[in-house]
């Protein structure tokens, strides 16, 4: 198979290889970033963060595993490490300036008003989750991962994937219904992606 | 994306709203980079290698540098509280002299350590050899670690 050959040329260091890889896995990454990050300048940045790490800890991938969900793994937990130093950097600039971060609204290529609103509305309620819970979702539903992939990719037991995933149902049901209630309220919170 | 995820709506049938969100979920597309992600990939990567190889030996030297010192401190503060003859020491003073090989540089360190007390004259020895085996170690990890395995591994 084509990414078995390039994995193990990339495994010696060799660049062009991890640069097909990178090209084929980087619309799965950057989506993972997108959901967990909801800004397109910085999910790009910590894609390719993620394809720097895995390029240079290439040597801890298991080659009788899949590449896809360690990849997936590293972007995780890239993007649960930024979620928490931005929590950390909001709340300071909220203490230092009592107001909320002003978000930015650059309108997407996406093909409809209403297809904006509903990409909208899925970063919303997954902006609500806690960055595991958020992590989880995205993996499942994006990537179709099995609950011991999950686990795997989040450092977590099976069982302990599938509390947080009965979790972040019951809080995505919430939040979806108190969409609902609101009137759509008019802009985005960041950069949107195109969905190629 | 996955379409087909039964079990969940089986799990969470009377949640309200959820039904709604999880079509929402489903419908969601994957999201792409910015054309040109590798190329951008592959900038970043040369510019981190050659910020690395600024960095690697500024941390070569300051790795040797506190291994010295830091054996350096050992020697100078364990030294008045060592035992006044240290067998084993004496025994590698003598082989030392007796290496013909390196009749030189055992040589001065016979010259050296002769020329102290016998107390310290053993633990001068021991000193040196523990100076030398962990700065030779600290050499090889810090070149293995920033030299071997970095640039293999894209830098």
């Amino acid at each position: 198979m084509e990414e078995a050959r390039w994995l193990a040329r990339a495994r010696k260091g060799d660049e062009r290889a991890f640069a097909q890889l990178v090209e084929a896995y980087e619309r799965p990454v950057f989506n993972l970033c997108y959901r967990m990050l909801w800004d397109a300048p910085e999910a790009e940045d910590a894609a390719q963060e993620t394809f720097l790490k895995a390029f240079r800890g290439l040597h801890r991938h298991d080659p009788d595993r899949p590449f896809r969900p360690w990849l997936l793994s590293i972007a995780s937990h890239h993007c649960i490490d930024r979620l928490r130093r931005r929590r950390l950097r909001l709340t300071s600039l909220e203490d230092l300036q009592g107001e909320e971060v002003p978000a930015a609204q650059t309108p997407g290529p996406e093909a409809t008003a209403l297809e904006r609103e509903q990409s909208r509305r899925v970063q919303q309620m997954l902006a609500g989750l806690a960055p595991k819970e958020r992590a989880a979702v995205v993996l499942r539903y994006w990537y179709d991962l099995s609950y011991v992939e999950i686990g795997q990719a989040l450092a977590l037991s099976e069982s302990a994937v599938k509390s947080r995933l009965h979790r972040a149902r019951r809080q995505l049901a919430d939040l979806w219904r108190a969409g609902d209630e609101k009137a759509p309220a008019a802009g985005g919170r960041q950069n949107e992606p195109s969905a190629a | 994306m996955n379409l087909q995820q039964p079990e969940l709506v089986r799990q969470e049938p009377d949640l309200p709203g959820w039904a709604e969100a999880e079509a929402a979920l489903q419908a969601a597309p994957l999201l792409s980079p910015a054309a040109g992600f590798t190329g951008r990939w592959r900038l970043l990567l040369t510019a981190q290698r050659a910020r690395h190889a600024r960095r690697q030996p500024l941390w070569s030297l300051g790795l040797a540098l506190s291994g010295a010192l830091a054996a350096l401190a050992v020697w100078v503060l364990l030294g008045p509280l060592s035992a006044p003859a240290d067998l084993a020491a004496e025994v590698a003073l003598r082989a030392a002299a007796w290496a013909r090989g390196f009749e030189i540089v055992f040589g001065l360190l016979d010259a050296v350590l002769g020329s102290l007390p016998l107390g310290l004259r053993a633990l001068g020895g021991l000193g040196l050899l523990f100076t030398l085996g962990w700065l030779s170690a600290l050499w090889l990890a810090s070149l293995y670690r920033l030299s071997v395995q970095e640039v293999r591994n894209g830098g």
